[in-house]
């Protein structure tokens, strides 16, 4: 029993201490809305108005949202036929504050509840209806105090900085985690801003054995560099441990296209031939003194546990425009990107391209937000596998979505 | 005549002895040192010439603003002031009146940095919390003879005015009178002296600059049209705007326009008068009593969430008008909220700090009343107030 679970242990102790030390430095920390500042100059003619603790109404602190995606998808594939569908996805959420410094969230989403990476529901089913899960669930502690901590655990989603042209090829933006999760931001380093946070997911609960988890982290140190040139620079950080637990192969049953090994011949994958150790830094500068803002970015990615030697990814990227806050709104961007075989954990990667890992391509597109609330994505996707056995050739995969939020 | 003790002539040189030591100590620490006076006088020397009520600000910038020594002549008043810029006399001007459309053509920058109120003021023995305008013109032009007619008691109404070399005579008339002249006052000279007469005389109303008010017994400003004379209240309808004048190629007076406009330069300003970087509130629903709501529009950072892009605000800090922290508001619940918090806060100025990523900060003071929203678009504040 003293080796159970012994990765989620560690991450519990690591984020108790954490948040023991945020309480420790509670005093000193906090300036809370129910203490009276202290007059200091009295050269004022009028007195100071204090603070009111009023919380805001029950109705004020319940904020609902929901957007809803039609996407029209064709893929043009080399060998196989090629394919179009027509795919929806609604998302139905909710947040509420308890009090002014704990949030509980949830929301509702459509799609196959089995992917934990796409949310869409594909038309032509022979009008069965859809399925409806809950991706999230959390409770948020953010006490407002002066380095804003915040505490969050439940099912929610990853908030961890991510290349800004396209930032899906470590972790889909649909995969919300299971876990705990710490992030402090500091304003009094030499820099404009620096959040840290850190974090353990629960991967694979089993009953008997101890359990498949990834203890994440990731420091963000966001510079204005000069008149209009902000930068952000962020050092993403996932260790994956024990993802066969006591044998089990339910995480390898969804790999996405890892190098795996079939221990007992039975023609079934038993382990990943890698384990997982995921570096991940992203720079990204935004030059917004033109009409049209300019974003660049470049990533890097290494599986420093990685026992093949495709281990690596690397993305960069452009994007000019602005994103549709309003109507008129369009924004325009590439990006070229190559991700070998064990460089990211299949399972929790990007669902967009034709592969999860091992390939090479390119993402381009166009946004505009042709009502306030309304936006048109064109955009396409073509990708070549980066290890193949036969000749590797292009494959497309075209999409328009259109995206409303409410 | 006998002699005069010994002993008590010593005793005398001993103690004018000591009091020599103490005076010169007290000389010592009192008087600024020769390194602080050799400070001063290194600092290059800016000239003012105009509004005395402008020179006011000025003198309170003094020991906070360091980087120059300010040599100020206030007898010229606006008028004096607007001609030495134009005539490149002076580095700086103070007027307490919007510019001549011609100064304007002739090149000359003008810089707003606040509003003078002219408080109404009456003795303090009459119990009279308010007047509307209209009830302050039938006073000031003769037709109100007792205090009975406008809410108070039975007392003869004194009707006191500055006297015609004053602009504040001009404001108070423009604001109060319109068209219509004064009848049946008082005349005072100079403006200062009429917080000691007002004090003096049963039923005496009159008129003075914020900047004058002070803590003279028996005299009380009194609200005009249900706005109190305060030096927060950018509603107050009776005042006029203040401004410096300079010269583009002028560093130093250019520096100093921009420093009063600046937060620490608004402080002072609002020692006396109303800070120009004030955000007043607009009419809302009602909310509770005794409290005002503020609601922040701060600057927004999109989330991209599954491919569709959100927009919560950016946080913000509250803090006193001396910018001690009040509370930071994150000013949004969860990544997918796009509306602000609507913090519930007692009436008063607050000075607000939002982020934003083109200027890093923007500071400004937000006044809260009761039963208002006070609404707050930052980045129309980034492009038409704070530029």
């Amino acid at each position: 029993m003293s080796n159970r679970r012994p990765h989620i242990r560690q991450v519990t102790a690591a984020l108790s201490c954490f948040a023991v030390a945020i309480l420790l430095l509670a005093p000193s920390l906090s300036i809370r809305a129910d203490q009276e500042p202290q007059p200091t100059s009295a050269d004022q003619p009028q007195p100071e108005p204090q603070p009111v603790a009023r919380p805001e109404s029950a109705l004020e602190r319940l904020r609902p949202f929901a957007d809803f995606r039609f996407r029209y998808e064709h893929d043009l594939l080399k060998g196989r036929p090629d394919r179009d569908r027509s795919r929806i996805r609604f998302r139905l959420g909710a947040t509420f504050g308890i009090t002014d410094d704990v949030l509980v969230g949830a929301r509702l989403v459509t799609g196959n509840r089995e992917d934990p990476n796409s949310t869409h529901q594909t038309l032509g089913d022979l009008f069965r209806d859809f399925e409806v899960g809950l991706d999230r669930a959390f409770l948020n502690w953010r006490p407002g105090w002066k380095a804003d901590p915040r505490l969050t655990v439940g099912k929610f989603a990853h908030p961890f900085d991510v290349n800004p042209i396209y930032g899906e090829l470590v972790w889909d933006a649909d995969v919300q985690p299971e876990g705990l999760l710490a992030e402090l931001d500091w304003r009094d380093f030499g820099v404009d801003s620096l959040t840290w946070a850190i974090g353990g997911y629960f991967v694979l609960e089993t009953r008997e054995t101890s359990d498949a988890s990834v203890a994440v982290t990731q420091p963000v140190v966001r510079q204005r560099l000069s008149e209009g040139l902000n930068s952000s620079w962020a050092l993403g950080y996932y260790y994956y441990s024990n993802l066969t637990p006591g044998g089990e192969t339910e995480v390898v049953g969804v790999n996405r296209g890892n190098a795996v090994v079939d221990l007992d011949g039975d023609g079934v994958p038993d382990e990943y031939v890698s384990e997982f150790g995921i570096l991940n830094p992203v720079i990204a500068l935004t030059f917004d003194r033109w009409r049209y803002p300019l974003v660049l970015s470049a990533e890097y990615i290494l599986n420093h546990r990685a026992n093949i030697d495709e281990d690596q990814g690397w993305a960069i990227g452009l994007s000019v425009g602005r994103p549709g806050s309003e109507a008129r709104n369009w924004l325009a961007y590439y990006q070229w990107q190559v991700v070998q075989r064990d460089a990211v954990f299949s399972p929790v990667a990007q669902d967009d391209f034709l592969q999860a890992t091992n390939y090479r391509g390119h993402v381009s597109g166009l946004r505009y937000q042709f009502l306030k609330r309304v936006e048109a994505h064109l955009w396409a996707l073509v990708s070549r596998p980066d290890q193949a056995t036969g000749g590797a050739e292009d494959e497309w995969r075209l999409r328009l979505d259109i995206n409303t939020r409410f | 005549m006998a002699p005069a003790d010994p002993r008590i002539v010593t005793r005398k040189k001993h103690l004018m002895r000591i009091a020599g030591i103490l005076l010169c100590l007290g000389a010592y620490v009192a008087l600024p040192g020769p390194t602080a006076l050799a400070q001063h006088s290194k600092r290059p020397e800016l000239r003012y010439v105009g509004s005395s009520t402008v020179g006011l600000f000025l003198r309170d910038a003094e020991p906070v603003y360091d980087r120059v020594r300010f040599v100020i002549d206030t007898a010229p008043e606006s008028a004096g002031g607007e001609r030495a810029i134009l005539e490149a006399s002076t580095d700086l001007a103070g007027i307490a009146r919007a510019p001549q459309p011609e100064t304007l053509r002739a090149g000359i920058v003008a810089t707003a940095i606040g509003r003078d109120g002219i408080a109404v003021i009456i003795n303090s023995r009459i119990p009279v919390t308010n007047l509307t305008l209209g009830e302050l013109s039938r006073i000031f032009t003769g037709q109100v003879r007792s205090w009975r007619e406008v809410g108070g008691p039975d007392l003869p109404v004194r009707p006191h005015i500055v006297g015609t070399d004053s602009a504040t005579r001009d404001v108070f008339r423009a604001a109060v009178l319109g068209a219509a002249g004064y009848a049946g006052c008082k005349t005072v000279e100079p403006d200062a002296k009429m917080l000691q007469l007002v004090a003096a005389t049963d039923g005496a109303i009159g008129q003075i600059s914020f900047s004058f008010l002070d803590d003279t017994e028996g005299v009380r400003a009194i609200s005009v049209d249900g706005e109190a004379p305060t030096t927060t209240n950018f509603d107050y309808p009776i005042s006029r705007p203040l401004y410096l004048l300079w010269r583009e190629e002028n560093e130093q007076a250019r520096n100093f326009a921009r420093w009063a406009r600046d937060l620490e330069g608004q402080r002072v300003v609002m020692r006396r008068f109303v800070g120009f970087r004030v955000v007043g509130s607009v009419r809302g629903k009602p909310t509770r009593p005794e409290t005002g709501t503020l609601l922040v529009y701060t600057e927004t950072s999109p989330v991209l969430d599954g491919g569709i892009y959100y927009y919560p605000h950016r946080s913000y800090e509250i803090l006193t008008r001396e910018g001690q922290l009040i509370r930071r508001v994150v000013n949004h619940r969860g990544r997918n909220d796009e509306n602000p918090t609507a913090v519930h806060l007692l009436p008063g100025t607050y000075l607000i700090r939002a982020e934003s990523q083109r200027r890093k900060n923007v500071e400004f003071f937000a006044t809260v009343e009761v039963g208002e929203t006070t609404q707050v678009y930052v980045e129309e504040l980034i492009g038409e107030t704070l530029e």
